[in-house]
């Protein structure tokens, strides 16, 4: 098993056929990163509709 | 069905693993885990894939786009009977875990098909010399993802979440009865059709080479489904479950 | 001893016939749609025999989905609807009624009317007998999947375009072994082949989608 290109630019072009594997890559790490981050964001936000409702129990007036 | 509740201690476990509770807590110990793993099959089977393994005989680099169609396509399918069956729990035992379980697999599942049809597309140009064809596998998974749309569509109509889950429960279902259908009618379409001038190479056997960085990246695909399928349902749960104790309790501690 | 079967039957046949000329704009919408390709495309003869078969029958499936909305939506407004739902008797049968209603209704006079849009579109000779059949059993097929999308939909204030999505993917293969029967019959092949399937799956539908549509109505118009 050897490392197919000769150098970067190589890796980067294969062949001409690299615009096409590279935008696949691209998007495809794109995608995924917004599977991971979507939720990630939804339990942030929800967790602090949750620290708001705590938050305004305790301290109805809203007073520090 | 008195009986089936009743019946501990065997019962006992599938009753803890409808507990929304102790999906959240017992997720997020295997999480870190999961995630390095996926993270480690990922990198390696995409660097393997990308750099080391020999390039086709026929199509050249273009090939390596495989690693990355080939998983999405196998986790598109595969999410969509993962979401029926989770769907299908919901309907006979009434479980909302379930339901919410069901509810995360649509975004993720239609993420991958959508994937999986752009990798491909993209894979068509230099192979085919276009970036769409009527090709039978490429029309079923453009199906796939108007039936993950429909689901998805449907949950959101109803301003009721428990309409909503059981409406999508039933839709995923007769969506799972027709897929065999619409797979081997599509099939049969596309022998009738087929154009002579564009011949698809027929997954051609592949050197073990090549297969070893597909089998990682579907293993890699699988942890990182699972771990994206975690996420967004313990993300479901803190919505669901804002109103109860623990999840006050466990915001509470956050933020000490 | 189909209990509700020809009740709601001949209950959907009547509200239907009262309501003749609502009844009557999937036939319309089907034949003016029909003046539209020749426009579009173009009045040659030989280029619309090519596509007639395949343009009828998309047509026919368009033309059942704008009126599966109203399947269960007056009796949803009315109230009959969850009086139906509470009653003891088995939900499908009357379900399986109401499908009958709706396809005698929509599906049979699309069929009818057919060779009529034939003859507009130029359709080859051979292929009248293959399209009135395959129309037959697979408009039939259409109005019992429709159904189950009506079914989840009946609720929602705006469920007309969703349920189209819903329901458009499923109607894939019928539109598949419809179309290719008549192309067969006109491409001089045998075309029992895929009328036969066309078949199968209306034994199927009649079989699993009243079940489904009824599961459905229980699951989401009980609140």
């Amino acid at each position: 098993m050897n490392f197919q290109f000769e150098n970067l630019q190589q890796l980067l072009a294969m062949d001409g056929h690299g615009p096409f594997v590279w935008t696949a890559v691209l998007v495809s790490l794109a995608v995924m990163l917004w599977l991971i981050i979507k939720p990630l964001a939804d339990s942030e936000a929800a967790q602090k509709d949750v620290a708001r409702d705590i938050a305004r129990a305790t301290n109805p007036n809203g007073e520090a | 069905m008195n009986w089936l509740t009743n019946w501990s201690p065997s019962w006992q476990w599938f009753h803890r693993l409808g507990s929304p509770r102790w999906f959240y807590q017992t997720t997020g110990r295997w999480l870190p885990w999961l995630s390095l793993l996926a993270l480690a099959l990922l990198s390696t089977g995409l660097v393997w894939g990308l750099g080391f393994a020999p390039q086709d005989a026929k199509q050249g680099n273009s090939f390596r786009i495989i690693y990355l169609h080939v998983p999405a396509s196998f986790l598109a399918l595969a999410g969509y009977y993962i979401m029926a069956i989770a769907g299908a729990i919901g309907l006979i035992w009434k479980m909302k875990l379930s339901y919410m379980v069901m509810k995360s697999a649509a975004p993720i599942g239609a993420a991958l098909t959508f994937l999986a049809l752009f990798t491909g597309a993209i894979w068509g140009k230099p192979t085919w010399g276009t970036y769409w064809v009527w090709d039978a596998r490429v029309t079923s998974m453009l199906i796939l993802l108007f039936l993950y749309l429909g689901v998805l569509a449907l949950q959101y109509a109803f301003h009721s979440n428990e309409a909503g889950n059981r409406a999508s429960a039933i839709l995923a279902l007769v969506g799972t009865v027709n897929i065999p259908i619409i797979y081997k009618s599509v099939d049969w379409w596309y022998t009738l059709h087929q154009p002579a001038t564009i011949k698809l190479t027929s997954a051609p056997s592949m050197h073990s080479d090549m297969f070893q960085p597909l089998l990682v990246m579907i293993l890699g695909f699988y942890c990182f489904y699972t771990v994206a399928l975690f996420l967004f349902t313990r993300a479901e749960i803190l919505r669901r479950e804002r109103k109860s104790t623990w999840v006050k309790e466990l915001v509470i501690g956050a933020q000490h | 001893m189909a209990s509700g079967f020809s009740d709601y039957l001949r209950r959907d046949l009547l509200l239907a016939y009262r309501r003749r000329g609502e009844a009557a704009s999937p036939l319309v919408f089907f034949i003016m749609v029909s003046t539209l390709i020749p426009l579009g495309i173009s009045p040659e003869s030989a280029r619309l025999a090519e596509i007639a078969s395949g343009i009828i029958w998309v047509m026919a499936l368009l033309a059942t989905l704008l009126s599966t909305d109203g399947l269960f939506a007056s009796d949803y407004q009315d109230g009959s609807l969850e009086q139906l739902l509470i009653s003891p008797q088995m939900l499908a049968m009357p379900v399986l009624g109401k499908i009958t209603a709706h396809w005698m209704v929509t599906g049979l006079p699309l069929t009818l009317a057919s060779p009529l849009l034939g003859v507009m579109l130029s359709l080859p000779e051979e292929g009248y007998v293959p399209m009135v059949v395959s129309l037959a059993l697979g408009t039939g097929c259409l109005s019992l999947i429709g159904a189950v999308g009506a079914a989840l939909t009946v609720s929602l204030r705006k469920g007309g375009l969703l349920l189209s999505l819903l329901v458009m993917p499923l109607y894939m293969p019928v539109i598949i072994f419809g179309s290719a029967t008549v192309q067969s019959a006109i491409d001089g092949f045998a075309w029992s082949g895929p009328l036969a399937i066309l078949g199968a799956m209306l034994a199927a539908a009649i079989a699993l989608c009243p079940l489904a549509a009824a599961g459905g109505l229980r699951l989401t118009s009980i609140n």
